[in-house]
């Protein structure tokens, strides 16, 4: 691993698996693709964490799976966003939104004023 | 693509095989992986070794996705389970919906059914099965009983004498506790209309034993429950204690007066219990408060032959019961009472009717209205499968429709099955109705000296119905699903519904045939209690019953004596009570037939001892002259009593015509002359032949009676206060007479007297009750059952005609007249009842036996109970059929046959 692989932390993964699918239903190989380009290579993911939050997913009922034809003609399974996957993607992006204009707003501040 | 059913079939392919899903999934993504790195030049080895390193630890992925994989499938297979018994229950209350005539008539013959069940249950539950309410761990508590009987005839007795229970408590061993009570109505309070209550009298720490903490103030002390003390102290219910007392706690000091005795209450019992009895008990009091405080004997509590204390045993479950058994036989034994090497203890459960010595009478009558109860749900259910394989024949094009569409025949019987279920969920409400009815009925028919506890319909009562109405409907629905859902699909297809009808019929005749022989068994069974009771009810008692009223004084004997003043005051109350309208004549006895009997010894001049009486008892009535003419006892032969027969005048006697028969026996026994009381007394001459009477029972054995004039009992130990007035009233007018009584008698003598007034008929009244209640359950079973068999044939015919209607249409246009239609549909419904009949009969001659010993001088297997009952059903089934008949010979030809 390089050192631009940033640490996930699983409620991430979950959040991008959501946004994956939020487009249209694809399978793990494709939302792992989906993610790798995405984000431009930056992160890393093991494949087999992508596949573990897949199914916790559908247990929770964010998503569900239906075998179906992959382009090249090979049988696959598919996942589909349910209702309850949107509302989660909906509030876990928000909560990503804060906490990223957080972290930048941070970032991008100018040197504190010593304190008089 | 409906993603729905594709959703469901994966679900079912994922049951199939997790794994092997899991196993298809990771290698699709594995080819698609190594293909985009070969894609890029890598060699295939490298390319998969890429692709397994950027994948992670794939045992350890594939085996938690497996198993995350399971619980979605299992969670998944449930709600597709709920969700087909939610479709099946839709489609079920809309096609139910859709034939409301089909879903009363079942509906109400299976509340019936199982109303009748859930009441007797309720009856049989709480006397039988629940143990007490409010004592402790009641698995360790234990009825002890004696027995005590001669060497011929052992009879257990569950009431003991002080002496025994003292010594019992002495003798038991460590661990076991012991507490003795004793039931008894009084009045609380002073005046005229206090109310009357249960009192228990209690010895031996009955609290402490039974378990029981007060839900205010405390139980007695171990120096109150002393016999030999006197503590006036009371324990009242949460009952009394909120009806009479408001529910304040400051009822802690206050008093009840029970009878003459003032009791401080200490305590309040918890809400629920309510003694061990199936009596209710309002107020408990030390067993060292019973009787008259003032005039009781100051060793009282020593008498051997009062039995009167049960006895309750706190046996921990360490304590073998036999070894508690032995000991307190031992125990007894040496108390040296009764044949002493005969005397056993055993303990039995705590619950009363378990213990085998009370209300045997109800508690026969009880177990087998539980079996009447099955056989009426029984017949209602060989009803219900009638009507639903009709229903299932004019279904049956829909259902082989079904089936020809891919609707599996499990799925199908499953619908049918779910029908069947929910109409018998839905009798349930209706049942509870009919059953809290019914079982109130019962208690008050049954044991009508009992104060109930708790509902009747309890959670227990409501879980059993359910359960049974489960049972019933899977029961009934089964042969109907599978007759409806057999797959024979070309030929019912093509088929009309007529034709289709056929194929039920014989399995709906065989069902009628059983409806009607089991109800046959009930109302032949309703027959012989009703025959029986009118047995019982043409028993000549001796006397002219229902012109007949006696009246007695009561009074608070701890009190004061009245005795005496009663005594003086009579005669002018006789004068009076002659006076009042309606009556006609009145006299004094020392006793009211039933309710007491009195005797002494007989000698005969010049005779050694009297000829052996043959069982018979020798009873003796002391009565003023006006008795015969009373009572409507006859005077046979010689003269009644008058009022010269006084002291001084010759002593005379009357006896029945029983005794003179076996004094005299070929004699007259007129001017004959017998000796009463002591030997050396001078003889009394017979003046009197009388016809004989009860003076016991209404079932009793001839006996000899003999009656002396009150004004010549005396020297001889025969003489008696006179505490019964015996009033003859003009015809009809007993029941007003009586109410006029109660009232005059009252302001007679003063407002200490309880008149006591009983019509001859009330005398005899409870020990009329437990055949007339025989007969009334029985015959309610037996009209129930004949109702429900009729509403079968009925039914079954009706349907059968309305199948036919078509082939009675042609038989019409054929030249049968209205008549012929009639006597051919008639004709084949009472063949199939007359066949049932015969069943029934043949079923009733073995079953009779089961109710014989509850019947008096009637053969269960009557003749004329068999044909009435038979005729009865066969007339009930005619009228039935004759219904569907009529309205099959008014078919109109053209319509019939164009019906098609």
């Amino acid at each position: 691993m390089t050192s631009s692989e940033l640490d996930f932390l699983q409620g991430t993964l979950d959040v991008l698996v959501l946004r994956a699918l939020s487009w249209e239903p694809m399978h793990g190989y494709a939302i792992a693709r989906f993610i790798r380009q995405g984000s431009n290579e930056t992160f890393r993911i093991l494949d087999g964490a992508l596949y573990t939050s897949l199914h916790r997913m559908e247990e929770r009922g964010w998503v569900e799976s239906e075998w179906g034809t992959s382009d090249k003609g090979k049988r696959a399974k598919f996942y589909i966003l349910t209702t309850a996957g949107r509302r989660a993607l909906k509030t876990e992006a928000s909560t990503w939104e804060r906490y990223v204009q957080a972290v930048a707003g941070v970032m991008s501040a100018k040197k504190p004023e010593p304190a008089t | 693509m409906n993603f729905r059913n594709g959703w469901q079939r994966l679900t079912r392919i994922w049951r199939a095989d997790t794994v092997k899903n899991v196993d298809e999934e990771l290698q699709f993504h594995f080819e698609q992986k190594v293909a985009e790195f070969v894609a890029l030049g890598m060699s295939t080895p490298a390319a998969r070794a890429r692709a397994e390193e950027e994948f992670g630890d794939v045992q350890t992925v594939r085996d938690s996705l497996t198993e995350i994989d399971g619980r979605v499938a299992k969670k998944q297979q449930r709600a597709e389970w709920w969700e087909s018994i939610a479709q099946d229950f839709r489609y079920v209350v809309r096609s139910l919906r859709r034939s409301p005539v089909f879903t009363i008539t079942v509906v109400a013959t299976l509340a019936l059914g199982l109303g009748a069940n859930a009441a007797i249950f309720s009856f049989l539950d709480r006397v039988y099965l629940q143990a007490p309410e409010g004592v402790s761990d009641a698995a360790t508590l234990q009825r002890v009983y004696v027995n005590a009987g001669t060497r011929k005839q052992a009879q257990p007795r569950a009431r003991l004498s002080l002496p025994e229970f003292k010594r019992l408590r002495e003798s038991a061993p460590d661990g076991v506790a012991l507490t003795g009570f004793m039931n008894y109505k009084v009045f609380a309070g002073r005046d005229n209309n206090a109310p009357e209550v249960q009192a228990t009298f209690v010895a031996g720490d009955y609290f402490g034993v039974l378990g029981v903490v007060p839900h205010i103030g405390r139980k007695f002390s171990p120096d109150e429950y002393r016999v030999e003390g006197q503590a006036m102290v009371a324990i009242i219910s949460y009952g009394l204690w909120q009806n009479q007392f408001g529910g304040q706690t400051d009822v802690l000091g206050k008093v009840i007066d029970l009878g003459s005795h003032r009791h401080v209450i200490v305590g309040v019992a918890p809400k629920g219990f309510s003694g061990v009895q199936l009596d209710v008990s309002d107020v408990w009091v030390p067993r060292n408060t019973e009787g008259s405080l003032v005039n009781r004997q100051s060793d009282w509590y020593t008498r051997v032959d009062q039995l009167s204390t049960y006895v309750i045993a706190r046996i921990p479950t360490g304590v073998p019961a036999t070894a508690f058994g032995t000991l307190a036989t031992q125990a007894l034994r040496s108390l040296r009472v009764f044949d002493d090497s005969l005397v056993t203890v055993h303990v039995g459960s705590i619950i009363e009717a378990r213990g085998g010595v009370s209300n045997v009478q109800e508690l026969a009558v009880s177990t087998r209205l539980a079996g009447v109860a099955a056989v009426i749900l029984l017949i209602a259910c060989a009803n219900v499968v009638n009507l639903l394989l009709a229903r299932a024949s004019s279904r049956q094009r829909e259902v082989a429709l079904r089936l020809a569409l891919g609707v599996s025949r499990r799925r199908l019987i499953t619908q049918l099955l779910t029908e069947s279920t929910v109409l018998s969920l839905l009798s349930v409400a209706i049942a509870l109705v009919v059953a809290y009815a019914t079982a109130s009925a019962l208690q008050q028919l049954l044991m009508p000296g009992v104060t109930w506890g708790s509902a009747v319909i309890n959670e227990r009562v409501a879980l059993f119905t359910v359960l049974l109405a489960l049972i019933t409907g899977i029961v009934s629905g089964v042969i109907p699903a599978y007759q409806a859902t057999r797959p024979n699909l070309v030929g019912a297809l093509k088929t009309s519904v007529r034709d289709g009808g056929r194929r039920g019929s014989t399995t709906r005749s065989i069902l009628l045939v059983a409806q009607t022989a089991l109800s046959i068994v009930l109302l032949a069974g309703a027959g012989v209690f009703v025959r029986s009771l009118q047995g019982v009810q043409a028993i000549d008692l001796g006397y002219e019953a229902d012109r007949l009223v006696y009246a007695s004084i009561r009074y608070d004997r701890d009190v004061f004596n009245h005795e005496p003043e009663i005594q003086q005051r009579l005669p002018e109350a006789v004068e009076r009570i002659r006076r009042l309208p309606g009556v006609e004549s009145v006299a004094l006895s020392g006793y009211i037939p039933m309710n007491g009997m009195s005797w002494t010894s007989l000698f005969l001049p010049g005779r050694d001892s009297l000829p052996p009486s043959g069982g018979m008892e020798r009873i003796l009535y002391q009565v003023t002259p006006d008795f015969f003419k009373t009572t409507g006892v006859r005077v046979l032969r010689g003269r009644p009593f008058g009022d010269a027969d006084i002291a001084g005048r010759e002593l005379v006697i009357a006896i029945n015509e029983t005794m003179a028969k076996n004094l005299w026996p070929g004699e007259d026994a007129l001017t004959k002359c017998i000796i009463v009381g002591k030997r050396e007394l001078p003889c009394r001459r017979v003046v009197a032949v009388v016809s004989p009477a009860h003076f016991n029972a209404l079932i009793e054995g001839p006996s000899q009676l003999y009656y002396l004039p009150l004004a010549q009992a005396g020297r001889d130990g025969t003489a008696v206060p006179a505490r019964a007035i015996a009033v003859r009233t003009a015809a009809g007018k007993a029941g007003a007479v009586g109410a006029l009584l109660q009232k005059d008698l009252a302001s007679f003598f003063g407002s200490w007297a309880r008149p006591d007034i009983k019509t001859m008929s009330e005398v005899v009244a409870p020990q009329l009750r437990p055949w007339r209640t025989g007969a009334l359950l029985f015959s309610a079973a037996g009209i129930l059952a004949l109702v429900v068999a009729a509403v079968g044939v009925y039914s079954s015919i009706a349907y059968t005609v309305s199948q036919r209607s078509q082939e009675m249409g042609v038989r019409v246009a054929l030249g049968a007249r209205a008549g012929d239609i009639m006597r051919l549909v008639v004709r084949e419904g009472v063949q199939i009842v007359a066949v049932g009949v015969v069943i029934g009969v043949l079923l009733a001659l073995p079953l009779g036996s089961i109710v014989a010993s509850l019947l008096y001088e009637t053969s269960p297997r009557d003749p004329v109970v068999l044909i009435v009952s038979s005729l009865t059903l066969l007339s009930v089934s005619f009228i039935a059929c004759s219904i569907p008949a009529w309205r099959a010979s008014r078919v109109d030809p053209l319509t019939a046959m164009r019906a098609e």
